[in-house]
């Protein structure tokens, strides 16, 4: 009965009038938008219109398809006197011409073609296809229909012209055959990258790639002209997990943020931007999850970086949330600047759609609050409107029921080709790019340090379809590959300098006297071929590049960049299990030590070769020690969580251990199969956060901590009782990380560990660790604390 | 260099390093905040969408008791709501007693529960499972479906080793086993070769000639350029089989198939497959 009640009540809300359209039909009795559209000197548009669907409530989806109930086709209408009808510039569906789902377009610079991403019935790729808006085909001419661009067993989507000639795409193919393209760890599909492609199909480049999605491109002139993608990159790495504008040059290089971190968002996942003039730009802000891709329309200005800022949210009534949306408030899937002559924004072209716009509401049933939704209240039905940002009323223009009616844009109109400037390149090593920075101090961000960076240093991230077939570890941190460490030169400046893979999605850590993280960059970023990234990008203000400084101005490359280059096929150690990584951690902190020069250079650290052998080999987990028992030196927790009705699960209790024997934690089955000593260390990291559990202390006195904590060395407890010696600028083992601070129990931490007065010390068992031990813990901890790398990954052919 | 310059040029390295540990809103946390109770209202609502971001949300979500509302959806009729299962379970210690469970489903006489097992032995992605897989796949007591998700299992699972059980699934009597294994073909991590591939280019099924010139494209299979041209000319074909020749001859690359590609390009009754062949040509050495 209640079920029924609440349909009855939101489909009445659905049918409330709100201007929506009847089918295929313009939007409403008057002119009025196509008047302000005219006005605004668009005398035409485009747009598409496809099924409705509810199968697209990730920002980060790229592939729903559907031709139910017809065919996918882009729609032109006149907005000038005769205009309102909507006529089909592509043929799908009709004729010899199967259906099709079209996913996203793009209008060429004289305002006559049209690029656009299908998917053909029957098939199961989206391909990449041109048209001209008299549905002609700009290949060949005079004949009705689309020509292909591009295609393959890939999806390329989300297609944007390019100046000469050039389109830009995202696609999941990769540049090498052989070589699986990223899934997201999380979403788990296969990731969209970058690439560019001549208009006819030929000289396809891949860009450099992210760990996770790029999507929702469009490209924006600067105010000094230059080109710029804009796009929305998904930040995802440990517990990041946000949807940021970024830019990048059209030759793919150059990445640097826009809008959505260093504090200036309103919302968690930002897309589908577009540009007013060179200052402002209008994009959608929404949840990464739920809300058909569809949200509130805010505009950015730019700023002169990502710091300086700001967005206006326009649509102040709509959630920026993944909660339900409001009767006549709903959600707004694009945003399409209308500007007066003085290119100043005056109303908005969009696509809206009534009523939550939540695809909980949509499918029914019980929400996760408890909210019944009844049978459902079907997807959200977008059609297109002109809204007035001032007055926030909307303007019907066209609405066809069964479809979404989806990204108008204007076409038959010119727009300014702007210059595609490339990014700056040098003379490096094959298959690296240069990155470095003149003073690692300078920042235009807080907490940076100010003194004691001795290096920096750099981690290549890969994700599970390298051969892992669980997760990385009790740990959300990706996969992890030691590049190496770019020494910082205090001579004049204080610059660093290196060569690093190109097309890699790398991430960046300075390191202090120790050796450890003092600042850990938690966004990927990567390197076209022979591009140099020194410095001019991120974070400098917005136009800077051509004032990017020479870097044969540091000191850092007067004395020879780092190479770090790392071929693809030799990022996994040949014979792990038979190699010394202690003397790979000597040879990477004592570089011009001859004794550790024949040593290999350390890639992944695999906990149950790496790092469990120095645990075996100093005794740590002898009987007596750290073997799990109930002892002095060993902390217990009891685990429950809170079950339905008021409920308790059965508690688990787990001591500190540090022997390697793999083992299925079955606590909440969250583990999966790692050695005792993995669980021990990250026990206290993967419960972080995590509602309705509990975890007490057997021994109020003896608090089970957080041992190592993922890429935090200096946060870790387990490094904190290693004690680091100072490495950096030179080793002297009287200068300890972290003598004078204080353990759990108000007592400091020791110089060294165990020794003579740790509780079951036996001298003849136990011994403390040597420095280039304590490191590759400092490293293990730094990169995400995982348990896999290539080096152990099952899926890896060899290892067993 | 002056000094506002230098600042400034350097401003973006310094940036990345700090890491914009600054919260924005509504910060989405990856793998947080769902629990028991959410699960379930979600799985309540019968809605893939709700039930995978629900179980995604609780990717580390210590709870035993959540294994009874996850496990059943292994056997969900939406595929998306099966994989997100399959995800789930695959982190946790329980997956090597569902392993198993799959292994006997494999060895079974239900067809359904087989194709499901398959689906999430491919997405646990352990090697491991390579061989009942290949047990599967030749197992003429199941249904082709499930056997075809069995050789779909091997490509997911991508191990170098599943390139030899492909192999011989191209083999298989059945149209529905080779075209699953001609596409898993490439999906094996580090396969550059496709000879196998070469004999389904003259398959009697056309699916499974579509699958196989699309792997010879991917795995760049140069000694297919021959048998790529038979298919992009054989009128006889679809325009995507045709489509899909011209693809992958472009990914040849080879100039050999330039005036095989031109006459397409010429002559061809379907503007599509026109399109590809114009495309392919210009990607030819």
């Amino acid at each position: 009965m209640r079920r029924t009640r609440v349909l009855t009540l939101l489909t009445a809300a659905l049918l409330l009038p709100v201007g929506a359209a009847s089918c295929g039909a313009p939007a409403g009795d008057d002119d009025e938008g196509l008047r302000v559209l005219s006005e605004g000197g668009i005398s035409e548009i485009a747009f598409i219109s496809r099924p409705k669907r509810t199968s697209v409530g990730d920002v980060f989806q790229y592939t729903s398809f559907s031709t139910d109930p017809k065919s996918a086709n882009i729609l032109r209408m006149r907005t000038v006197s005769g205009g309102g009808d909507a006529e089909a510039i592509t043929p799908f569906g009709t004729g010899d011409w199967p259906a099709a789902d079209i996913m996203a377009m793009d209008v060429s610079f004289d305002g006559k073609e049209i690029v656009f991403s299908a998917r053909v019935e029957g098939e199961s790729n989206y391909n990449v296809y041109r048209i001209k808006i008299d549905g002609t085909n700009p290949e060949e001419p005079g004949k009705k229909g689309p020509a292909l661009v591009h295609m393959g067993p890939y999806d390329s989507v989300y297609p944007v012209y390019l100046p000469n000639d050039r389109i830009f795409f995202m696609t999941n193919e990769t540049s090498q055959a052989g070589v699986r393209q990223f899934r997201d760890e999380y979403e788990r599909g296969v990731t969209a990258q970058a690439a560019t492609i001549d208009k006819r199909g030929g000289d396809l480049k891949f860009g450099p790639r992210n760990l996770s999605h790029r999507v929702a491109p469009t490209l924006v002139s600067m105010e000094n002209g230059r080109g710029q993608i804009l796009h929305t990159n998904w930040d995802h790495l440990a517990d990041v997990n946000e949807g940021n504008l970024m830019v990048m040059n059209p030759d793919m290089t150059g990445g640097a943020e826009f809008f959505g971190k260093e504090g200036s968002g309103v919302a968690n996942s930002y897309l589908k931007a577009r540009q007013v003039n060179g200052r402002q730009s209008p994009a959608i802000a929404t949840a990464r999850e739920r809300t058909f891709q569809a949200g509130a329309i805010i505009m950015i200005e730019q700023g002169k970086n990502e710091a300086t800022a700001a967005a206006e949210v326009l649509t102040p009534n709509v959630p920026l949330d993944r909660s339900p949306s409001f009767e006549k408030v709903g959600r707004y899937y694009d945003a399409y600047p209308v500007t007066n002559d003085g290119g100043k924004l005056t109303h908005v072209l969009t696509s809206w759609a009534n009523g939550p716009v939540q695809s909980d509401v949509a499918a029914g049933g019980m929400s996760e609050e408890g909210i019944d939704y009844g049978e459902g209240a079907g997807p959200p039905d977008f059609g297109i409107f002109v809204l007035d940002p001032a007055t926030n009323t909307r303007l019907p223009i066209y609405n066809d029921e069964d479809m979404w009616d989806v990204l108008p844009m204007a076409i038959n109109r010119t727009r300014p080709v702007p210059t595609a400037p490339a990014g700056a390149t040098a003379e490096t090593p094959d298959g690296t790019a240069l990155i470095g920075a003149l003073d690692v101090l300078e920042s235009s961000l807080p907490g940076a340090p100010e003194s004691g960076v001795y290096r920096v240093r750099v981690i290549e991230g890969f994700s599970a379809e390298e051969g892992i077939p669980d997760k990385f570890g009790l740990t959300n941190s990706d996969g992890a590959i030691l590049l190496g460490e770019a020494p910082v030169v205090h001579d004049g400046d204080n610059s660093f300098a290196a060569f690093v893979p190109e097309e890699r999605p790398i991430h960046l850590q300075t390191l202090d006297a120790f050796g450890m993280s003092s600042f850990n960059e938690d966004r990927w970023f990567s390197a076209g071929q022979g591009e140099q990234r020194f410095c001019g990008g991120c974070h400098e203000e917005r136009g800077a590049t051509a004032a990017a400084p020479d870097p044969g101005i540091s000191q850092a490359m007067g004395k020879g960049a780092a190479n770090l280059g790392l071929p693809y096929e030799d990022r996994r150690l040949a014979s792990p299990e038979a190699a010394d990584f202690v003397a790979m951690a000597n040879k990477l902190v004592f570089p011009d030590d001859a004794a550790f020069a024949e040593a290999e250079r350390i890639r992944g650290l695999p906990w149950d070769i790496a790092l469990q052998g120095v645990i075996d080999d100093a005794g740590c987990a002898t009987s007596g020690c750290h073997d799990g028992s109930m002892n002095q030196g060993n902390p217990c927790v009891s685990i429950t969580n809170d079950m339905p009705g008021g409920m308790t699960s059965e508690p688990v209790t787990w001591c500190f251990d540090l022997r390697g024997e793999k083992v299925d934690f079955t606590y909440g089955m969250m583990t999966g199969n790692y050695s005792r000593s993995h669980i021990s260390m990250l026990l206290m990291a993967g419960m972080t956060d995590e509602p309705d559990v509990e975890v007490t202390n057997l021994d109020p006195a003896r608090p089970y901590q957080a041992y190592m904590v993922p890429q935090s060395a200096r946060d870790s407890i387990l490094i904190k009782y290693l004690q680091p010696e100072q490495v950096y600028p030179a080793h002297d083992p009287n200068k300890l990380a972290f003598s004078g601070e204080m353990k759990a129990n108000g007592q400091p931490y020791e110089a060294q560990h165990p020794s003579a007065s740790t509780p079951g010390y036996d001298a003849a068992a136990h011994r403390p660790l040597t420095t280039a031990e304590k490191y590759l813990f400092i490293v293990a901890a730094d990169m995400g604390g995982q348990y896999y790398s290539l080096e152990n990954a099952p899926g890896q052919q060899g290892y067993e | 260099m002056t000094t506002a310059t230098r600042i400034r040029a350097c401003k973006w390295i310094t940036g990345l390093l700090i890491g914009v540990a600054l919260t924005t809103p509504d910060q989405a946390l990856a793998g947080k905040g769902a629990s028991y109770q959410s699960i379930a209202n979600a799985i309540a609502t019968g809605n893939r969408d709700s039930i995978v971001s629900e179980i995604e949300r609780s990717e580390t979500l210590p709870c035993a008791p959540c294994i009874d509302l996850v496990k059943p959806l292994i056997d969900h009729d939406d595929a998306a709501v099966r994989d997100v299962a399959a995800w789930w379970l695959g982190g946790r210690a329980v997956r090597d007693k569902i392993r198993d469970e799959m292994y006997a489903r494999l060895s079974g006489t239900d067809s359904v529960k087989a194709r499901n097992a398959a689906e999430v032995l491919g997405r646990f992605g352990h090697p491991a499972a390579l061989m009942p897989l290949e047990i599967a796949i030749h197992d003429d007591t199941l249904s082709e479906e499930a056997r075809a998700a069995s050789a779909t299992a091997v490509g997911r699972i991508g191990d170098y080793r599943g390139k030899a059980v492909l192999e011989a699934a191209m083999t298989s009597e059945s149209a529905a086993v080779r075209q699953a294994a001609a596409k898993g073909a490439r999906e094996i991590r580090g396969n550059l070769e496709g000879v196998a591939l070469l004999e389904l280019l003259h398959d009697d099924d056309e699916a499974v000639v579509r699958e196989a010139a699309l792997s010879v494209g991917a795995v760049r299979e140069l000694s297919g350029v021959a048998d790529l041209i038979d298919v992009v000319s054989d009128v006889n074909l679809s325009a995507t089989t045709r489509k899909h020749a011209a693809w992958a001859l472009g990914k040849l690359g080879d100039g050999n198939a330039r005036d095989a590609l031109r006459s397409i390009v010429e002559g061809d009754r379907d503007m599509i497959v026109r399109g590809a062949a114009r495309a392919a040509l210009n990607t030819l050495r």
